[in-house]
């Protein structure tokens, strides 16, 4: 059996030396004590299916699909081996043989790219949720405790408007699913703040999912035609700058486009920002008017910290806050087991990987914790209210927008 | 190899959840960080001594080979089912059943992580000093059947000086507890000493009593650069005789250091061709004058620089360049053959030498760094597995290292152990007598052979 995506990383089965430091930060691995649930385990497992020793069971996809790509494990490895493209590459060979579930795949393949189909599928699912009943028999609210939907999303109830005068820079808003649907807060700090240090900010409404959640399940094509659209929009959108505020759909467009999917969009690339990153790097951070009193902790969402290399800026800004004490949390960095859909799709391993992290808040004993991205802001949520934790959760640019 | 009748019966003991057979999961049971495979017939997780005993029985009874395996981390091929048969995976049995701050003691499970027990130790002010390599990840049970070692060696020993007592579950299924909760204990035979290091061989360790020390109050760590290793080499045989006892004495011989220096911070002058990276704790004067002895030494060995640094920080800096060399190395090539050979102190510069000249005959290149202070170096070959005549030249320059190892009055691994990579080599070393004995003490516990075999003997 020919395996193209797979072989297209070859190198780094190779790279796999098998010393098993991965499993030290391995989210899943930790939690179960099991080597296949681990990172080792799985670079294993695509060596053996390449090797013709494994066939692309319904185990090997269970497997491979409890990795939560926080890429904890290439940050680990001493020698260079790509663990993530790995597992991806693998997905992406059960996904083009059809071996991912049906309503999965028409909901990757047919919602998720169309703006209209996917705004009415989140609309339904808000009336749903108003029938609990209803929802669950869906199977769609189980232990994740699937989140709140909003009835109206950003893009739709945003309003362009606002005239910011002699525009120092002007940029493009990547609203991106979760900050568009589910924390829709978020998106309109991100435009506020962005005004108030002086960009005219637009929010492109044809703009779709970057595409995160469906490469990530091994639906490459899908992907990449996503990524093609959103080129086109922002293209004629002329803007200087893309700014996001998800840690994931940065990542996406800044380098997995290109590197996962091999869509040419290198020169867009270089325009995006992190939020935080923008800010700091590009702008000149405001000192805060109001004061607030307050001792907030900070996550570090995997694809911000580790897929961008963003840790300081997010601080930066919150330290620039006045009366705002920053304390660290133990390992800022670990995954807190969110993961996208991962929370749906492995309630029970997302949880327990989740409080983990809910402990490690706890016991700063600030009464905030901040991050940048609405995926761990939702999961954040969830597991501090699993484990009794009372704490406001919110983005950077939330808090931040709050004291200017 | 395992009948259906005998599964069925595991599974009843054990559960469902602890017995498994599919392929995807005996695949990720069948390597260890070598290139040794082997798959496995059935891969049991056991929870309590009870289900590890439950296990034995049968497999006694049946005489099914039996492997016990914690992270599977081992560079001998000790955990690697060789065989077939019941791996027997102990890491869900990873508890910390007491930490004893009083009596200066942990009782743990075998699936322990050791980094991990390091430091929830250290919060109370307490210290298990082994630290191999991989203490991230390996387990206390893996590390007390190879009775692992690092670079703390020196000063403070290796696993088998931490180990108050055991309880091990022998092949048949009898539950022996030896050793005790005491410092002194010279009730009988010293079992517990004889299982650590046994590699799996003789019984299934499932519960280890550790002996552990206050934390030092500080900790210097020095870094002398040097123009030529003999100087390098001098350093550390003087501060040995001088009577100091650094924490730590690493050496790093040129390849390994261009290869970390792309990689790191480690700031070395140009010309350098070896250094020394030190450590020295206890109380801080004690410490600091430790530190401040082997700065002298080194200056007068000729050292082109010393550096001294108290800050926690700066400290770890340097560590990580030292730990990071194999992670530099591995870099350059797919393939990374790790060894562990130890010579006396006094035969260092020849065997690093030898290593040198080895590497250059096989052209090969062969990087040598380690823990000088106990003449433990760890020559790194470098290679590609995909290449058939360089794994040929890199197999015959292993053993040609072990050879000289030898000769020089050293030995094969010094805490790595044996399993199955060095078994051919065991003879030349422990003789047609050391062999005998040793068998019939394995035959005496484990008569019908099922406790890992293929491992330490031919």
């Amino acid at each position: 059996m020919q395996y193209p995506h797979i072989s297209a990383h070859s190198e780094d089965i190779v790279r796999c030396i098998k010393c098993g430091l991965c499993k030290s930060v391995c989210p899943p691995y930790l939690e179960t004590f099991v080597e296949s649930e681990g990172a080792r385990g799985r670079v294993a497992l695509v060596e053996a299916l390449q090797d013709g020793r494994l066939t692309l069971s319904h185990i090997l996809s269970d497997r491979i699909f409890t990795c939560l790509n926080c890429k904890a494990c290439v940050e680990a490895c001493p020698s260079g081996c790509n663990v993530d493209d790995l597992v991806l590459s693998l997905r992406a060979e059960l996904a083009s043989r059809g071996k991912i579930g049906l309503i999965k795949r028409l909901v990757l393949n047919d919602i998720v790219p169309s703006r209209t189909k996917l705004d009415l599928a989140v609309k339904a699912g808000s009336v749903f949720q108003r029938f609990p009943g209803l929802f669950s028999m869906l199977g769609l609210d189980g232990e994740g405790g699937f989140p709140k939907l909003q009835g109206r999303s950003f893009i739709d109830s945003h309003r362009p408007g606002r005239r910011v005068r002699n525009p120092v820079m002007r940029v493009g808003f990547f609203v991106g699913c979760g900050t568009n649907f589910l924390h829709t807060e978020a998106g309109e700090a991100i435009v506020w703040v962005l005004e108030r240090h002086g960009c005219e900010v637009i929010v492109p409404r044809e703009q779709v999912c970057c595409g995160t959640p469906v490469f990530n399940s091994g639906e490459f094509g899908t992907g990449r035609k996503l990524a093609e659209r959103n080129l086109e929009v922002f293209e004629k959108a002329k803007v200087d700058a893309v700014i996001t505020g998800c840690g994931s759909c940065g990542l996406t467009l800044k380098k997995e486009w290109h590197e996962v999917l091999g869509v040419d969009a290198r020169e867009f690339s270089n325009k995006v920002y992190d939020f935080s990153e923008f800010l700091v790097k590009e702008l000149k951070l405001q000192k805060p008017r109001r004061s607030f009193l307050l001792a907030v902790t900070y996550h570090d969402p995997c694809h911000l910290a580790r897929g961008q290399g963003i840790k300081d800026e997010p601080r930066e800004i919150l330290k620039n806050i006045p009366g705002v004490n920053l304390v660290e949390m133990r390992e800022s960095t670990r995954c807190c087991g969110g993961a996208g859909t991962f929370a749906f799709t492995w309630p029970e391993l997302s949880r327990k990987i989740g409080s983990r992290k809910a402990l490690s808040i706890r016991d700063t004993a600030a009464s905030m914790v901040t991050t940048s991205c609405p995926g761990c802001y939702l999961q954040l949520r969830r597991v501090l209210r699993a484990n009794d934790i009372e704490m406001s959760v919110k983005h950077v640019a939330e808090l931040y927008a709050s004291a200017l | 190899m395992l009948s259906d009748a005998l599964l069925k019966k595991l599974r009843k003991e054990l559960g469902q959840e602890n017995v498994l057979t599919s392929d995807e999961e005996l695949v990720c049971h069948s390597y260890d960080a070598t290139l040794i495979r082997s798959l496995p017939d059935a891969v049991v997780t056991p929870r309590t001594a009870e289900d590890v005993s439950k296990v034995l029985v049968l497999a006694n009874e049946n005489a099914i080979p039996v492997t016990p395996r914690g992270s599977g981390t081992g560079l001998t091929g000790g955990s690697v089912p060789l065989r077939g048969g019941i791996v027997l995976c102990l890491t869900k049995m990873n508890s910390i059943r007491e930490i004893a701050p009083a009596d200066l003691l942990a009782v743990v499970e075998p699936g322990v992580v050791t980094g991990e027990l390091q430091r929830k130790l250290e919060e109370e002010g307490l210290f298990y000093p082994p630290d191999p390599a991989s203490l991230e990840i390996s387990s206390i049970g893996g590390n007390i059947g190879n009775s692992a070692g690092g670079p703390r060696g020196f000063k403070y020993g290796m696993t088998k000086d931490y180990i108050l007592g055991l309880e091990v579950v022998l092949p048949t299924g009898e539950l022996v507890k030896t050793g005790a909760r005491t410092v002194k204990c010279v009730t009988g035979y010293d079992l517990a000493r004889l299982f650590t290091g046994s590699e799996g061989t003789l019984g299934v360790i499932t519960s280890a009593i550790l002996r552990l020390i206050p934390v030092p109050e500080e900790r210097i760590t020095v870094l002398a650069s040097f123009k030529r290793l003999e100087d390098a080499a001098s350093l550390v045989s003087e501060a040995v005789s001088a009577g100091l006892a650094p924490s730590a004495l690493e050496i790093m011989d040129s390849v390994t250091l261009s290869a970390v220096k792309e990689s790191s911070g480690l700031n070395s002058p140009e010309g350098t061709s070896a250094v020394v990276l030190s450590e020295t704790d206890g109380f801080s004067e004690v410490a600091m004058k430790e530190a401040q002895k082997v700065r002298e030494l080194s200056i007068k060995n000729g050292a082109i620089s010393v550096q001294m640094e108290k800050d926690k920080e700066r400290r770890e800096k340097l560590w990580a360049a030292r730990r990071g060399a194999f992670a530099a190395l591995a870099r350059k090539k797919p393939t990374t053959i790790l060894e562990d050979i130890v010579v006396p102190r006094t035969k260092l510069v020849e065997m690093v030498r030898a290593v040198a000249e080895i590497g250059r005959r096989h052209q090969l290149v062969i990087a040598t760094y380690g823990h000088a202070g106990d003449g433990n170096l760890h020559p790194t070959i470098l290679c590609d597995k995909r290449d058939e005549d360089e794994m040929r030249r890199a197999g015959s320059a292993a053993g040609e290292i072990f050879e000289r190892a030898l000769d020089l009055g050293g030995t094969l691994s010094g805490e790595h152990g044996i399993g199955f990579e060095k078994a051919r080599f065991l003879k030349k070393e422990i003789g047609e007598a050391g062999i005998k004995i040793m068998k019939r003490l394995k035959d005496s516990f484990d008569p019908k052979g099922i406790m890992n075999p293929g491992k330490m003997f031919e």
